[in-house]
């Protein structure tokens, strides 16, 4: 098996078109969505109101023109500079609940391939349990219960606190954690197969005979060896976590305050039944080409970096 | 003073039948005893599946011995477990049979080898430094090799890493599971000079498992011969080699390929199978395939005992003497 760096990787993801323009087009996003976070911390910062939060009462769905390219929404805010703030939502909740669910996923993965027995098996009950729920009810009744006070009104006290020191939408951190703690099965499920076929490669038998713990040998020869799947889920999970936000959002149980696109969605096809069609276009727009590029990204991830796929 | 003493190690596999019968078990290793001395070369032969490797493994403790017992410089490590286990394993090191395997593909071999003289010496940076260049020179590799990953080796540069790091710590034992059957013939041979070089240097004992009794023969000093997972025959190299005194050796030696074929002795062909290590046969293990059993072969098991009184030469079968007609 040859391992190549990062370098290398690039170079020969580089190599397929559609793989390079959908880097190019992730990483724009990225770019303006960690832009868009900075200028709305200066902004809360320096209590000034920033420009896709500017509503004009006077100038409510107008059609998009030259002044306004996406036309503006219910409030007169310009749609367009409000999907671009979205971005930085999809992306806020793409990541941390990407983050959650690698983390859950690699950790109880790995201990379940690499111990085996009675760690395996506790290991796969809990995710067969949790494969078993349908994942949006689930994060749909985690909204619920961290975000509106159901059921046990603490938590949510414990949220908004939270929400409100580190300059968050209560209801996002609702929605990154439930979708982190549903989204880490599929993960779970591969790196516990290749756990456990790297327990048997010679070089983890060699590091077991050269006397080193578990932990040791976990962290230095079984995970830099299946990081490759990490890296391909992360990306996957990524687009699946930026559409189910989308979606929570846009039933309501979602982020409140922020500018999303399941929000615009959910604004928008109020009126689209009187030709407004520019709030649901640019938010269904925005999240179309990240998701479409992010898949394609996966793809060519897991084609450049697993190497069963190697001839 | 014996460097490893073993005995009646059994490693069993359970294997799980139905709800209502009785576990029953692969006998891997079954009752096997011998002791190795220091510095010396024991050879242990036998065909695919005879559990010469689970003894191997068993040895640094891959595998869980069911019962018996081994000593390592009178240290008993078949109890020995967690730290103080680890511990322990300075003394006794494994080299693989898979040189394409054995090595971590994201570590360079400079990482592979500080990493474990990290974990059992205290030496300063620079010290290991001096260790890992002198380790690499005494496997006949050089000092620009040491911060190339593993796939831009060949084969048996890679064997010799593999030689380098159970050489790291020390040891006094090293186990070489086939540590050349997944090699190219002549650098077998570069392979087999290397480590008898290493031991003249370094006094190391090795138990070098391999199923071609011509490299055994070779390498070896003493040579055991296993079938279905006992010692059947063991011995000094050139009397084991010589003079078999076990029906299963003497057929191991017939199908030494030869390239002369006038001088080629006649081959013995055995008979059927290996019975299933689950289930073996009352007895001899190897009555139901061997061309001299008696009726008394398939009722008692032989002993492991001596040929003539005060020798090496051990054997597992109650006609010794007549395993010279066998031709």
């Amino acid at each position: 098996m040859r391992f190549s760096s990062s370098m290398d990787i690039l170079k020969r993801l580089c190599h397929d078109r559609v793989a390079a323009a959908a880097l190019v087009i992730v990483l724009l996003y990225m770019f303006v969505a960690i832009g868009c976070e900075a200028y709305s911390c200066y902004c809360s910062a320096n209590n000034e109101t920033p420009f896709y939060e500017l509503a004009d009462m006077n100038k409510s769905y107008n059609a998009p023109s030259s002044e306004h390219l996406l036309g503006t929404d219910f409030m007169g805010r310009d749609v367009f500079y409000r999907a671009l703030a979205g971005t930085a939502t999809a992306v806020k909740v793409g990541t941390i609940a990407s983050v959650i669910s690698a983390l859950i996923g690699v950790s109880l993965g790995v201990m379940a391939g690499y111990f085996g027995g009675r760690t395996d098996n506790f290991v796969v009950w809990i995710y067969s349990t949790f494969a078993s729920m349908p994942t949006l009810l689930f994060i749909l009744a985690f909204a619920l219960l961290a975000s509106r006070g159901f059921l046990y009104p603490p938590l949510a006290k414990t949220i908004m606190e939270f929400g409100r020191k580190t300059g968050t939408d209560p209801g996002m951190i609702a929605v990154y954690t439930g979708i982190g703690f549903t989204g880490w099965v599929a993960l779970c499920r591969v790196v516990r197969a290749e756990a456990m076929r790297l327990r048997e490669a010679s070089y983890v038998q060699a590091a077991r005979t050269a006397g080193f713990n578990s932990f040791h040998i976990i962290v230095r020869h079984v995970i830099p060896n299946l990081f490759h799947l990490v890296i391909i889920y992360f990306t996957m999970r990524f687009a699946y976590a930026i559409m189910t936000e989308v979606i929570v959002s846009y039933l309501g149980f979602g982020v409140q305050s922020a500018p999303s696109w399941g929000v615009m969605i959910a604004n928008g096809q109020q009126r689209l039944w009187r030709g407004v069609w520019w709030e649901v276009a640019g938010a269904t727009g925005f999240m179309f080409f990240l998701v479409l590029t992010l898949n394609l990204l996966g793809d060519a991830l897991r084609d450049v970096l697993d190497p069963k796929l190697k001839n | 003073m014996a460097l490893l003493e073993v005995k009646n190690l059994k490693t069993w596999y359970p294997v799980r039948g139905g709800m209502f019968r009785a576990p029953r078990y692969v006998k891997a290793v079954d009752d096997v005893s011998f002791e190795m001395s220091g510095g010396e070369t024991l050879g242990l032969v036998g065909e695919s599946g005879c559990g010469k490797s689970t003894l191997g493994r068993t040895l640094v403790r891959l595998e869980n011995p069911m019962s018996g017992s081994f000593r390592i410089d009178e240290q008993d490590i078949s109890t020995l477990k967690g730290r103080s286990l680890r511990r322990e394993r300075r003394n006794f090191q494994m080299i693989f049979q898979d040189p394409y395997g054995s090595l971590n593909p994201r570590m360079t071999i400079y990482t592979t080898l500080n990493e474990v003289l990290s974990l059992h010496t205290r030496l300063t940076r620079r010290e290991k430094e001096a260790r890992i260049m002198e380790l690499l020179e005494m496997v006949g590799l050089s000092r620009m090799h040491a911060q190339r990953y593993p796939h831009q080796f060949s084969g048996g540069q890679r064997q010799r890493i593999g030689i380098a790091r159970a050489l790291a710590v020390n040891p006094k034992l090293i186990i070489a599971d086939e540590p050349v059957s997944a090699l190219d013939v002549s650098v077998q041979a570069q392979i087999i000079n290397l480590l008898e070089d290493i031991q003249k240097r370094t006094g190391v004992a090795y138990l070098f498992i391999a199923h071609d009794l011509a490299v055994v023969e070779h390498i070896s000093h003493r040579i055991m011969v296993m079938y279905l997972g006992k010692i059947v025959e063991s011995g000094l190299s050139v009397e084991v080699c010589g003079s078999p005194a076990h029906p299963y050796t003497r057929a191991l030696l017939s199908a030494v390929p030869m390239i002369d074929r006038k001088t080629g002795v006649k081959r013995i062909i055995l008979p059927g199978d290996v019975p299933s290590p689950l289930d073996p046969p009352a007895g001899c293990p190897f009555h139901p395939r061997c061309p001299l059993a008696q009726e008394k072969c398939g009722r008692e098991v032989p002993p492991l005992q001596e040929v003539e009184s005060g020798s090496f030469r051990r054997s597992a079968c109650f006609f010794p003497e007549r395993v010279k007609e066998m031709l």
